[in-house]
């Protein structure tokens, strides 16, 4: 086991600058050091030692960059040899984690050919169901796919910490709140209010024209079937259940009204297979029979702690042969 | 199914195509173009809900996005009682666009007259590489295509893809027939699949107009390189066309230059994050004014990216990156990926 080695590789990496992203300075700041916090030397120390695999790939997505920090954290820890697969227009962070890896001795490589996952004995794969298509006949060894989730959040008094969790990673990734469920008849404008103040905390970064485009689009559906409120960097759609697809767009929350939290429950019942997450100010018990990997309070669901289980999955048990 | 206003605004229309093809002095654009937002925010639902302040000019009618055209109700027509109704052809992952029309007068007479002005005379034989619209009533290529026959000499049309699968015989038969030049009407994708394999040669200035985006899921051969093939192993004059079922004009332009409007149909680039219009010559998100949209949205804002030229032609560079692809030429594609 490599454990003092990941702890020197996340020193190292909190020492450095935080590298430069499409997310805006302070939004960076925020994933960055969020992630670099959860492995903790307790976390750390509690990664079961036992057989490993001795190569690994990981194809990384453009979405959350912060995504491979744990999974290198636990592969190197047992001595792993790990390859992050990265989009060519897009390499995120991984400069940053391979060269500080370099610095303490782990190996940690980076490469844009796809090819690379042929010969790996583990294959974790991040991304859309058709990045999963892509990489999947490819594949030799063992294949973890992790592909399109979402996450939801019901709140009648938590807007603020839900407006948090909906600017972390700039709404994008699956545990990302998509849509907020609430009972409260202002929740738009206290949405609004929340998503206004998280601006100015951590400024939305950079947005791609599909997003926009996207996010426009769904604003004039909210304004002609619910309602659209909206600032510098923010909005929020409220819509009609009917009109409700639970599509992760930067700092744009998809507002449902419901009588209750059951309600609530129900309505997301039909998207249970894409379902990843669920934060609740109200009943967590509520959630427990659609088998979300985690229910949380609203703020922790874009926190998540190493430990867990991560699309039905314990992951960390996952990573050994 | 119009009312008087309705009947009205189609008049309008027309004389101001009528005029425009003719070259004779026609009613401004703007003007006409917000009378008739002014009626579709009266008659329909989504138009009233998106108006935002005044409308001073047409660019600050709102353009109705086209995704609200598969989850809504659009235009002043209902679908269910709409004697035509166009559909989009649709992605893997979504639903079909409606665009419904109190009547196809408008679509039709405004087609046929830029095609008449943009093109001149058409052969009078057809060959298209698309489906029977007695097969396929709600494909409005399809429809569009039909339509030219009643702009040139008697002749007949025929059509060579069914269940969206290139007849690969019968379009060589056909055109093997043929003494004389011939129109023929294809979707890039098809063109693309006739010339995988054995293409008959049409006769001697053919036309062909070649519409659709090319970069789909199985192909990847840029559309350029797609036109310059076509262009040497059959030998025949090529016209582009830009046009979707969300909209009732279409733009014509040849190889490697941009799409010429009809003067009826107005272009602008947006800024894809903010949706404020951009300057000409700014790439942006393709936003279309169409007078001929009367029952529908007379401003629509596509997935689509380009330039508009400071003359009012459109150089397309495809749909917005990240955006699903779609259009006509993914019926084929789609058969094609189930061989």
């Amino acid at each position: 086991m490599r454990i003092a080695d990941v702890k020197a590789w996340r020193d190292h990496l909190l020492a450095l600058p935080v590298p430069s992203s499409h997310l805006s300075p302070a939004g960076a700041e925020e994933v960055w050091l969020g992630a670099l916090a959860a492995l903790s030397n307790e976390a750390l120390d509690a990664i079961d030692d036992g057989p490993a695999y001795k190569t690994a790939v990981l194809v990384c997505a453009r979405t959350v960059l912060t995504a491979p920090l744990e999974w290198c954290a636990v592969l190197l820890a047992r001595g792993t040899r790990v390859t992050l697969k990265v989009p060519s227009a897009s390499p995120g962070w991984t400069d940053a984690m391979v060269n500080a890896a370099a610095h303490v001795g782990l190996p940690l490589t980076a490469t844009t050919d796809r090819s690379v996952v042929a010969n790996a004995e583990l294959v974790v794969a991040m991304g859309t169901d058709e990045t999963m298509d892509a990489v999947r006949p490819l594949i030799s060894g063992t294949f973890i796919e992790l592909g399109h989730r979402f996450s939801v959040a019901y709140v009648t008094q938590d807007w603020q910490a839900v407006a948090q969790d909906a600017a972390r990673h700039d709404g994008r990734g699956c545990f990302s709140p998509t849509v907020v469920l609430s009972s409260d008849p202002n929740a738009i404008e206290h949405l609004a209010k929340a998503m206004a103040a998280t601006q100015e905390q951590w400024p939305l970064g950079d947005v791609s024209p599909i997003e926009g485009a996207t996010s426009r689009a769904r604003g004039a559906l909210a304004r002609v079937t619910g309602r659209c409120l909206s600032g510098d960097g923010w909005s929020v759609h409220q819509l009609p259940v009917e009109h409700l697809e639970p599509t992760a767009l930067p700092r744009s929350i998809a507002l449902i009204a419901v009588a209750n939290e059951q309600e609530a429950v129900d309505i997301i019942a039909r998207f249970g297979r894409w379902l990843s997450c669920v934060s609740t100010d109200g009943d967590p018990a509520l959630w427990q029979g659609l088998q979300p990997s985690r229910i949380v309070a609203p703020g922790d669901l874009q926190r998540p702690v190493l430990h867990r289980i991560h699309d039905g999955l314990d992951w960390v048990r996952a990573t050994r042969p | 199914m119009r009312d008087a206003a309705g009947v009205l605004l189609a008049q309008r229309v027309h004389t101001l195509i009528t005029a425009a093809v003719s070259g004779q002095t026609y009613e401004p654009v703007g003007p006409l173009a917000i009378d008739i937002w002014d009626y579709q925010v009266q008659r329909d639902a989504v138009a009233a809900r998106l108006v935002d302040g005044p409308v001073a000019t047409w660019q600050d009618i709102p353009a109705v996005p086209v995704a609200l055209f598969k989850q809504l109700e659009v235009g002043t027509v209902a679908r269910d009682a709409a004697p035509v109704v166009f559909r989009t052809s649709g992605t893997t992952h979504t639903g079909r666009g409606v665009h419904a029309m109190a009547s196809a007068d408008l679509y039709e007479f405004n087609a046929n007259a830029w095609a008449s002005k943009y093109l001149g005379e058409l052969p009078a034989e057809h060959v298209a590489l698309l489906s029977d619209p007695t097969r396929v009533p709600d494909a409005s290529l399809s429809h569009m295509v039909a339509g030219m026959r009643d702009i040139c000499t008697p002749g007949k049309t025929t059509w060579h893809i069914h269940d969206g699968v290139l007849q690969r015989r019968a379009l060589n038969e056909r055109v093997a027939q043929l003494k004389h030049p011939c129109f023929i009407a294809t979707t890039a994708f098809a063109l693309a699949e006739w010339l995988d394999g054995d293409c008959a040669l049409p006769p001697k200035d053919s036309l062909m107009m070649v519409t659709g985006g090319f970069k789909g899921r199985v192909h990847k051969l840029d559309g350029d390189q797609l036109l310059s093939i076509a262009s040497q192993r059959l030998g025949c004059r090529i016209v582009t066309e830009y046009g979707m079922t969300e909209l009732s004009s279409q733009l014509w332009g040849q190889p490697g230059e941009p799409f010429t409007p009809p003067p009826w149909l107005l272009a602008t680039a947006a800024d894809p994050i903010t949706g404020v219009d951009l300057a000409p010559e700014t790439v942006g998100q393709l936003r279309f004014l169409d007078l001929c949209n009367l029952d529908s949205a007379v401003r629509i804002e596509t997935l689509d990216q380009g330039i508009v030229h400071a003359d009012g032609r459109v150089t397309l560079h495809g749909r917005l990156p990240g955006a699903p692809a779609r259009g006509c030429s993914l019926t084929i594609e789609d058969a094609w990926q189930a061989r």
